[in-house]
């Protein structure tokens, strides 16, 4: 089984989780515009990126020393950060938009990765 | 993916702002109001909202950044306009008026923001609901 839904599964459906997460606190953040002291949140991405790509040994070829590397950093956890001290509409909207976009081409992925096994099991009989 | 939790915090924005605007149409409706049942003019209401963190959640980080908004009270304002109206039946004996101290020009840009801030959250709805369509497209 490992062969077959191997690192891209996973890495595919852990991102899936991190941009469900996200949108659910860009919603919060969306639906609490009016209300007073209320601070928008944030989930931080690359520490999470850098901690699933560390735990299923993805790595990348450097071909100039000067690149960056995946996953070298020692990430904790999913991280949540408060923002300015007043909810940004505009903002908000914005990262729901790219958010949404960004889940929508992780499924396609995933649909993709999945069909093209289909299509293997398929023309293999 | 947990699209509840999602449709949730979508649907209490939707009706905190529907809250709102029934809030600031009984101001405009009210503009000449000088006589209520709890007596004197009638007083400009205002909503204040709180955030209210998401029930049900499984106790993991994300439960305390989510969260959803609720009316936390609606407030009376005590100001009153006082006008010269000898005439008019609830006038006291120096001829003033006392009628609400509602500003037409503030009750509809409010409004305006409410109905933007509605909007915002329909657009939110829209997207979760796209996304959850989307996923199903997994298997296909």
């Amino acid at each position: 089984m490992e062969g077959l839904f191997g690192k891209t599964f996973r890495l595919l459906s852990s991102l899936l989780d991190f941009y469900d997460a996200r949108h659910q606190v860009i919603l919060s953040n969306i639906v609490n515009i009016d209300t007073p002291r209320y601070r928008p949140k944030e989930v931080v991405f690359e520490k999470e990126l850098a901690k699933i790509t560390e735990a299923k040994g993805i790595t990348l070829q450097r071909t100039n020393e000067r690149h960056l590397s995946v996953g070298e950093e020692k990430g904790g956890n999913m991280r949540i950060i408060e923002g300015a001290d007043h909810v940004d509409i505009d903002k908000e909207m914005v990262s729901l938009a790219e958010n949404n976009l960004r889940y929508n081409l992780t499924v396609e992925l995933l649909a993709r990765k999945f069909r093209s096994l289909n299509n293997l099991l398929k023309e293999s009989r | 993916m947990d699209f509840l939790a999602s449709f949730k915090i979508c649907s209490s924005g939707l009706s905190a702002q529907r809250a709102k605007m029934d809030v600031i149409t009984s101001n405009l409706a009210n503009m000449e109001t000088t006589k209520t049942r709890e007596g004197g003019p009638y007083r400009r209401k205002k909503v204040v909202f709180a955030a209210a963190p998401l029930q049900g959640g499984f106790g993991g980080l994300l439960d305390k950044a989510l969260s959803q908004v609720k009316v936390e009270k609606v407030v009376a304002e005590e100001g009153v306009r006082l006008i010269f109206d000898p005439q008019h039946p609830d006038a006291d004996e120096r001829g003033m008026v006392a009628k609400p101290d509602v500003n037409l020009m503030e009750e509809m840009v409010e409004m305006l923001a409410a109905s933007r801030n509605f909007e915002a959250c329909v657009t939110a709805f829209d997207a979760t609901k796209s996304m959850a369509l989307k996923a199903m497209d997994i298997g296909k």
